[in-house]
């Protein structure tokens, strides 16, 4: 695979830059003032869920998509009124866009031959990537006689054929069955790494985005919400958006009242008051609500049950016990607010157990239920 | 078909068997006339089958009046035609697919193309045969394979339109936008893709603008001579003053149909590919 890559300082690799960019579609807004800085080489996930505006982002990017405002760099250069061919991107669609009237090995010569290259090196390359994605024996075939698969495969090594200065893939891999995809998404970011290309990806997968980024980039409703390394955004998520978002199960996100008046800062849950540590304390001043209502985000993981009352543990009923194998996901509802625990394949609980949990504040996060972003 | 009754298959086999016999019975006629000889012209009531064949209608047109002459400017006015309808309708027909104009101004422009064929053909007729009588740089396009030509080309262009927008908005959109990326400008992308792809339409539709100049009359008649006189102004021309020549008539008819039935025949593949793909349904 790698006999392809050759000369690592052969790519032109370039920075991506979006500033203040807008989308609109008539009176849908698509995209909403991105400001996103993608460095030379790196791997950038765009991850949201449908129709957040991930697809018109990298068109835009693409020049196939006018941009209504804003500024679009590719390595020093303003694109904004650039033709596609001039960008020097690759792309590999959602929807694949094979030629259909071409063979495989057509397909995947098409960038070449546009760049004039000679027949030895087109055919050279042709096998190099037709090894890479795993269609040598399809190279004759036409893309209707193509499981959806392969296809998807013929449009990755498309994209990957030359060495442009950056990246495009719409969810590249969404078609492939699992044990492919996991082969494929190592294959990509080997592939990547080595070529240091700088890459935007598009997925709404997110175990796809945190294997394969260097950074992610979370969109939602057609506005970035947060841009980080994975660890960072899975830990410290910066919106009430992004942590119901992360995580399977995502993020338990419960109403609590946060009071700091008389001596120690406390949550309430319910009637529950439990101490709210030095942290979160210190944040409650930064709640911008009038009244004391906070967002209280605990990760499925950091909810410890007991089977007693502990200090600054959380009454409340088992609602449902869901067994995945090597654990279990135990549904709390605690005076009308579902928590899920995360917890070992044999811990105790049945449905209807009265049960305690309670958490480390040091792990938790509050979030101003105005702004929705989180204060701590 | 499937799950198909005997009964069923019979009653379809004879609908389609009646409806070619209503479709065909004139084209039996002509040929069967074509081949009768000057006697059996007489008889009353005229022969169904015909008794005694000869070829001299054949002869008489294709040897003593050269009629084929006829049939050589008949070829060249329509491939004229075509060619210019197809190659300038095939560009228009692009741009308005892909690019959209403000104000609506492609639905107004293919709207007004199309108001072209609404003009009944005896209203441009007069002014075309005074303008084209004009000598332009030491040529008159009066009676002239090119100015047959172009008038034919120009009528059909707005059927041209229609077609091709029909076969290219069927054409997946991102297929020209990945070789946009790969490195093709706009035309390259026509040549390469979009023309590829709509090959069946394009000569589908080459075809029908190749036959409606070919059968083309009224402008065929006023604006040709004896030069380049087209085949059914030539037919029409059997009927002399104080007789009409039916055997010739006939025979004469028999020669221009044939080349666009047999034309017809072997593009069947691509007509009904073609027509099935886009055009109607687009
Ligand atoms: N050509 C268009 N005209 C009008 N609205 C559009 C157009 N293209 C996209 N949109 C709208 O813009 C928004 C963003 O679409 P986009 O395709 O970028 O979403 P996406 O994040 O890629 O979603 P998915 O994960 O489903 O592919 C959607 O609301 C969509 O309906
Ligand atoms: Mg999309």
């Amino acid at each position: 695979m790698m006999r392809l890559l050759g000369s690592r300082g052969e790519g032109r690799s370039a920075p991506v830059s979006f500033e203040r960019v807008c989308k609109r579609f008539g009176a849908v807004t698509a995209v909403d003032d991105l400001s996103l800085e993608v460095p030379n080489g790196e791997m950038l996930v765009l991850l949201g869920p449908s129709g957040c505006g991930k697809t018109t982002s990298l068109r835009m990017l693409a020049g196939l998509e006018s941009i209504t405002g804003g500024t679009i760099r590719i390595g020093e250069t303003v694109v904004n009124a650039l033709p596609p061919r001039a960008r020097d991107i690759a792309m590999v669609f959602q929807s694949y866009a094979l030629y259909s009237h071409l063979t495989v090995y057509e397909n995947l010569a098409y960038p070449l031959r546009v760049r004039k290259l000679s027949k030895a090196e087109i055919d050279h390359r042709v096998r190099d990537v037709a090894q890479v994605v795993q269609i040598e024996e399809l190279l004759d075939r036409k893309p209707r006689a193509l499981s959806g698969g392969q296809r998807q495969r013929v449009a990755l090594g498309r994209a990957i054929i030359r060495r442009p200065a950056v990246f495009l893939m719409d969810e590249p891999l969404s078609n492939l069955d699992a044990k492919l995809r996991l082969h494929t998404r190592g294959e990509l970011k080997r592939f990547q790494r080595e070529l240091a290309t700088t890459t935007i990806y598009v997925t709404h997968d997110q175990a796809e985005a945190m294997t394969l980024a260097d950074r992610v980039a979370i969109m939602n409703g057609g506005v970035l919400q947060q841009v980080g390394p994975p660890k960072e955004v899975y830990a410290r998520p910066a919106s009430v958006f992004v942590a119901g978002f992360l995580g399977s199960p995502p993020m338990n996100l419960l109403a609590v009242e946060a009071t700091s008046d008389h001596g120690a800062p406390s949550l309430r849950i319910g009637e529950t008051p439990i101490p709210a540590g030095d942290r979160l304390g210190a944040s409650i001043s930064r709640l911008r609500t009038n009244g004391n209502a906070a967002i209280l985000g605990v990760r499925p993981e950091d909810v410890v049950l007991h089977r007693t009352e502990e200090p600054g543990s959380v009454p409340s009923e088992v609602f449902v016990v869901e067994d995945l194998g090597n654990e279990r996901l135990v549904t709390l509802n605690a005076a009308g607010q579902y928590v899920v625990a995360r917890v070992h394949a044999d811990a105790p609980a049945e449905m209807g157990d009265r049960l305690w949990f309670a958490f480390d504040p040091g792990r938790a996060h509050l979030f101003d239920p105005l702004t929705e972003r989180r204060v701590d | 078909m499937v799950g198909e009754t005997t009964f069923e298959r019979v009653a379809k086999y004879a609908v389609v068997a009646a409806v070619s016999m209503i479709v065909l019975l004139p084209v039996y006629w002509m040929v069967n006339m074509s081949l009768k000889g000057k006697g059996e012209f007489a008889a009353r009531p005229p022969t169904l089958v015909v008794q005694q064949p000869t070829t001299e209608n054949y002869y008489d047109l294709l040897v003593t009046q050269r009629f084929y002459l006829k049939g050589i400017n008949s070829i060249v006015v329509a491939v004229i035609a075509a060619t210019l309808a197809v190659s300038i309708g095939t560009l228009g027909a692009y741009a308005l697919s892909r690019f959209r104009l403000p104000r609506n101004l492609n639905y107004h422009l293919l709207f007004t193309m199309l108001t072209i064929r609404m003009f009944p053909p005896i209203v441009t007729v007069i002014p075309l045969f005074a303008f084209y009588n004009r000598e332009i740089l030491g040529f008159k396009l009066f009676d002239s394979w090119l100015g047959l030509g172009l008038v034919h080309g120009f009528m059909e262009l707005p059927l041209v339109l229609w077609m091709m927008i029909g076969f290219f908005r069927d054409i997946p959109r991102d297929m020209e936008e990945a070789a946009l990326v790969d490195g093709d400008s706009r035309l390259a992308v026509l040549r390469k893709i979009a023309i590829p792809l709509a090959a069946p339409g394009l000569a589908a539709t080459f075809i029908l603008v190749f036959i409606a100049s070919w059968n083309e009359f009224l402008l065929a008649l006023i604006l040709t001579g004896s030069k380049a006189q087209t085949l059914p102004i030539a037919v029409a021309g059997q009927i002399a003053q104080y007789d009409v020549k039916w055997g010739n008539m006939m025979a004469a008819g028999v020669i221009t149909t044939v080349p666009v039935l047999i034309l017809a025949l072997l593009s069947q593949r691509y007509l009904t590919r073609g027509l099935a793909l886009g055009g109607v349904t687009g």
